[in-house]
Formats: structure tokens, sequence, C-alpha cells
């Protein structure tokens, strides 16, 4: 049995509560959303748009089960990168997605391969897909059950967006097991949440760093929420004072926090601390999921092997005829090493990526698409995970036109955008460009 | 720098945004104002004036036009 299937063991608990205040059982869930696809055949592709709600959740998990691919997007996306995601794969039916949205459909009878087609967070420009079969969501759903140790008791509220691949396999994991999800829109910064927290005696939170960034500034630790018994963290590198402070106060309290490290290319998941070494193992990634393995190429690269390594991408309409590519081994780009009890430490990156705000960024398919739109090679893209993009540029920058591009392109803020102007790139003989020397 | 200046600021510098705008910002409503924006207004704010802000506060000033009440509980006059 998948998760998204009917289960009859828990089908009268409550599955979800959202904003409107009303809570659904799994049965009326597993019926709202069954409802909602009855005109859509089997294998038909279909992009959906999403946000933190019982309707979108309950059409999400019908298409699953109906054996519809679901092309999955925040109903907030930009309108422009929502109608070129359309006509680059041609779904035949678009759901729940707002605005002046394409008209133009295809006809595909996917009926294997691709359940689930996200996004590669960031390099949105080329409109690529990782490909998830229902095999690979189900393999990650599992290790993240076990390693967790999630029940029905449990009362996880959505702290990040539904199509974000940490997001979702937080719903996954919990859907699987009968518990029941606070579906909400609320921010950390809004009163509402904490309300929703404190009504419903909340269990379990997860955050990338920011997000604990914002909780130590709302000084969680001292918060009175005696339900909160677990937090995970993933989505990139917490500041190793913050980490400290965070399972401290969890150690201190009988909580469980959890350092997890993980890619959308894996699904969602590949390694967590347990929660009893966090402390001792700062700034550690942790040991690979249950049915997980990480082996260090001679470079360092971790290579990840595992149920839950997608199909492969797709970055055209006839890529999602592609079988798996992969199987069951990814090339993680991130270079490590490990210590003597096998605890993993991340200490570079292979290609030139950067993590901001949890989404990984390629540092080159920036590049790529700014040379094209501002119509010069005369630029370069460099950046940290702590300082965002730096785009270097020959010519005088219209910053105001940069920083569109950057918000419509990949919805980033011109806080993580520093621009600067040089008088040229520093190249090599052979015309590469010296990365170390932009500073 | 009067107080005003002070508080204006930390918006204009954070969101990018220009003085006449400022009156009608709100949280969420502004694309530059998200949760990581808000984050850091609040620290800015916090620095500029010398105060740490209760959660309370923090959550509460949601929209520019909030400051003014909420920075008075801190000895903060932006009318000064």
């Amino acid at each position: 049995m998948y998760f998204f299937d009917r289960n009859k063991e828990f089908a009268d608990n409550t599955a979800c509560i959202d904003d409107s205040g009303a809570s659904f059982t799994y049965r009326q869930l597993w019926d709202m959303g069954d409802e909602a696809v009855s005109g859509i055949s089997e294998g038909s592709l279909v992009l959906m748009g999403c946000r933190n709600d019982a309707e979108s959740l309950g059409t999400y998990l019908a298409l699953l089960r109906k054996g519809c691919p679901v092309i999955l997007m925040g109903q907030k996306s930009d309108v422009s990168l929502v109608n070129r995601m359309i006509q680059t794969y041609r779904p035949d039916e678009v759901l729940l997605m707002p605005g002046e949205i394409s008209e133009e459909r295809g006809t595909h009878r996917l009926t294997e391969g691709p359940a689930l087609l996200l996004s590669t967070s960031g390099s949105t420009g080329a409109q690529k897909l990782v490909r998830l079969s229902r095999e690979n969501l189900q393999s990650n759903c599992d290790s993240i059950v076990e390693y967790l140790g999630i029940t029905a008791e449990e009362k996880p509220i959505t702290t990040l967006p539904m199509e974000y691949t940490y997001g979702l396999s937080v719903i996954h994991s919990h859907i699987a097991v009968g518990a029941t999800v606070i579906l909400t829109e609320r921010t950390l910064f809004e009163k509402e949440f904490w309300d929703l927290v404190r009504e419903h005696g909340v269990t379990s939170m997860a955050g990338v760093p920011y997000t604990y960034e914002m909780l130590n500034r709302l000084r969680i630790t001292e918060m009175d929420l005696p339900a909160l018994k677990t937090l995970t963290q993933a989505g990139g590198h917490l500041k190793p004072e913050l980490q400290e402070k965070m399972a401290g106060w969890a150690a201190d309290t009988g909580r469980r926090f959890f350092v997890m490290y993980g890619q959308t290319e894996a699904t969602a998941r590949m390694s967590y601390v347990p929660p009893e070494r966090c402390l001792d193992k700062p700034g550690s990634i942790g040991i690979p999921v249950p049915g997980g393995r990480i082996d260090l190429a001679e470079d360092g690269e971790m290579i990840y092997y595992g149920k839950n390594v997608s199909l492969g991408y797709a970055t055209c309409e006839e890529d999602l005829l592609k079988g798996d590519e992969n199987h069951g081994r990814l090339e993680t780009g991130d270079i490590a090493y490990r210590d003597e009890e096998g605890y993993l430490y991340i200490k570079g990156r292979k290609k030139r990526f950067i993590k901001l705000q949890g989404k990984r960024i390629s540092l080159d398919e920036l590049q790529d698409v700014l040379r094209e739109e501002l119509e010069t090679d005369n630029l370069v893209c460099t950046g940290r995970d702590d300082e965002g993009v730096t785009l270097w540029i020959v010519c005088e920058p219209d910053k105001e036109r940069i920083l569109n591009i950057f918000a419509e392109k990949w919805d980033m803020r011109s806080r993580m955008v520093n621009i600067r102007k040089i008088d040229a790139i520093p190249r090599n003989a052979s015309g590469k460009v010296i990365y170390a020397d932009l500073k | 720098m009067t107080n005003r200046e002070k508080y204006d600021y930390a918006f204009i510098s954070n969101f990018k945004v220009k003085k006449e705008d400022l009156e009608g910002l709100k949280y969420q409503q502004l694309f530059e104002w998200d949760s990581v924006g808000h984050m850091d207004l609040i620290a800015d704010l916090e620095s500029a004036f010398g105060i740490q802000m209760e959660m309370k506060d923090v959550l509460d000033l949601s929209a520019y036009t909030k400051g003014e009440e909420i920075l008075a509980k801190y000895g903060i006059d932006l009318n000064a």
C-alpha cells in the first residue's frame, strides 16, 4: 500500500485542519480529492497549483492514486513561470492555478514512469524537473517514518510550502501513518500561527536554516509549548552556535532536534543526525537514512544509493517518457569526509552551487540566463550561502532591471543579490574565469 | 537622524522602496517584505533604537503605520 492510498485502518482519523478552520477525516479528504479529479483519466499529465490547504492536499493525493503524473507548483508562482512550464510540458489539465494561465494543452498517457515532477529549486530558468516515481516517494516516506518514529498521534504544522520537496516530505510521512497535519499559510511572524500551534497542540515543526533564525528571534526557547516535541532542520547548513543552542534546549527539555540532509534528486532526504548525537557531532549531516547508503568517491564526493533516488531529470516534454536513468545512484555534488563513527561532514561543493533559503541554486545557470537577458557575456555570478549571489558585470549595471530579473525568474529578493561593476572579468590564458580573483 | 528618519530608513534600505510609498507598506503585501525581510527589519530597528522587542510586538509590526504605537512602548517617539 502506498501512502496516498485509502487505508481503512485510519479512515476516521483527522487527516488535516486548514486555515478555514475546517477539519477533514482521511475518508473526507480522499472523497473530496477523488471528486475533484473525477473527470481526469489515468496517465494524464496534470499541472497543479498548491498551497497549504485541504483542497490542495486532497487533490494531490487523488492524482497520485489515480496515476496521473503531477507537476506541482505553488499557487503563488509567477504567472510567466507557470506559463513557461505549460508551454514546455503541455499538461493535459491545469488544476488550482489562479491567474491568466496559458490555454495550451497536450495529450499524454503516462501510465508508467514519473508520479511527481518537482522543479529543482532555483534552476527554474531552464524549467528543469526532477522525475520521481511512486516507489521513490514511498521509499523515502518509509525511511522518514522509521528514523523519526512518526505515529498517528503526531500533529505537525506546515512551516514550508507544499511544493518544496522538504515541506512535501513532511506531509507524505505523516499522511502515511494517519497523523493529523495542521495546514497553514500563516508564517512564523503572524500571531495566528502561534494560536494554531497552541490550540491544536502541535507536536512537530520543520525548518530550513532561516526558520531557525526566526524561531531564535522569537525566543522559542522561552515559549510555553508543552506539546511540541520534535524539531527537524534541513535545507542547508545551520550556524554552529544556533545548532548548539537548539540542540541544547531540546536536550534539556525532553525534545528531539534532528539535523538532516537531502536533495529533490533523492526525493527529499538522504541523511540525518540522531538527536542524542546532535550536541557531540556539530556541523555533521549525520548518517544515511534507513535503506540508504553513502559512499565517498576518490575526490570526496558523496555518492548516495537508495530507492529514493529519482529517475532522472526532464527538460522537455519528450523527457517525460524516459525510464530510470539513475538506477538508484546519485552523485550529490557535495564533497564530504567521514569521521571514525561514520558521521559525514560536508566541506565543499563539486559544482558551483549555493543554497539560499533552503533552495539549491546553480550559479552557472544564473549566469547563462543573465547573459542572455542582458545581452552581454561580460558578466559572471559568484555566491555564498550566507551572502547570496554576487553579479560581477563589466558594463554600467541597470540595477532595477537586474533585480527584476532575479525576482521574476528565481523569486529572489534584493537582499540576496549584490551587484558589482568591474573593469574586466579575470580569465586565465585559456579563457576560463578565475573565480577566486573576484573579491 | 531623527527617530522618524531612522524608522523610515529601516524600511527603505531593507525593502528598496521610495519614501512616498512607505505609508501603504504591509507585511507580505510587498515582494521584499517576506518573513526573512521581516526578521531583518526587526533587527535593524532594534539596533537603530537600541531596544529589544517583545515577541508580541515583533508579530504586531505588520504594517509601516503600526510602528508609531509599538515603538512608543519602548519610549521612542517617532514624531519627536
